[in-house]
């Protein structure tokens, strides 16, 4: 993306969505490394999903709810 | 705020169904299948977070909210089972392709029936759509992930 694209993106979305921005785009940028780039993708993969995991664990715990973890792992 | 004509979501599939750029060198399937895939789970861990401050704001209810939330469990669980089976790189049968195209179906599907039970219908301070629109993207993203593993399955 260009400057101009990423400058009017940041004022369409405001402040709040940035760093979410910021994240996807440095997801999406690879270096010259394959096996590097794969490795780092599945890193980030279950980094992102574990910790979505324990913010809804913690969550559903703190309110009363029932945690839902239904975790099958694939054969 | 301000109106947006394009969510924030929607950019992040825009971006990985064409925006991956490499340094020195090509794309491969396997890089684009990971990278999506890591799109993929960065976008359920923002709906999430904005799950959440909608819910702590007094925004979204908390039963919706842990609907949602349980939606997002189950998304985020799936993809956790999804990396796993792409770490596996050119060891990955045509069963675990196959586990796959459930685990995306089973996301897509969970999405449908959340958003058709309706009550979702506020912004998410984080993303600046709707849950419902959030989830929907998440099914969007999910069957753009599907996509690169069709690709990915047809090199092995």
């Amino acid at each position: 993306m260009t400057i101009a694209e990423i400058t009017a993106l940041i004022l369409q979305l405001g402040p709040v969505a940035l760093e979410f921005f910021i994240k996807i785009e440095s997801l999406l940028n690879l270096g010259p490394d394959d096996k590097a780039n794969i490795a780092n993708a599945l890193a980030a993969a279950n980094t992102s999903n574990q910790d979505t995991l324990n913010k809804i664990g913690a969550w559903m715990s703190s309110n009363g709810f029932k945690a839902q973890v239904t975790f099958v792992k694939a054969s | 705020m301000k109106h947006l004509s394009v969510t924030i979501l929607s950019i992040a599939l825009l971006l990985s169904c064409a925006c991956i750029h490499k340094t020195g060198g090509t794309v491969t399937p396997w890089e684009r299948v990971t990278t999506d895939n890591a799109v993929f789970a960065q976008s359920i861990n923002t709906v999430e977070q904005g799950t959440e401050a909608a819910a702590t704001s007094g925004l979204l209810d908390k039963q919706n909210a842990a609907q949602v939330l349980g939606f997002l469990q189950t998304a985020a669980n799936d993809d956790t089972q999804i990396t796993a089976i792409l770490d596996k790189g050119g060891a990955v049968t045509l069963a675990d392709y196959a586990t796959i195209q459930v685990l995306i179906a089973q996301i897509s599907a969970s999405g449908q029936t959340l958003v058709n039970a309706g009550g979702l219908g506020i912004k998410n301070p984080l993303t600046q759509q709707t849950i419902s629109q959030d989830i929907a993207n998440v099914s969007n993203l999910a069957s753009a992930l599907l996509t690169d593993v069709q690709a990915v399955k047809g090199t092995n």
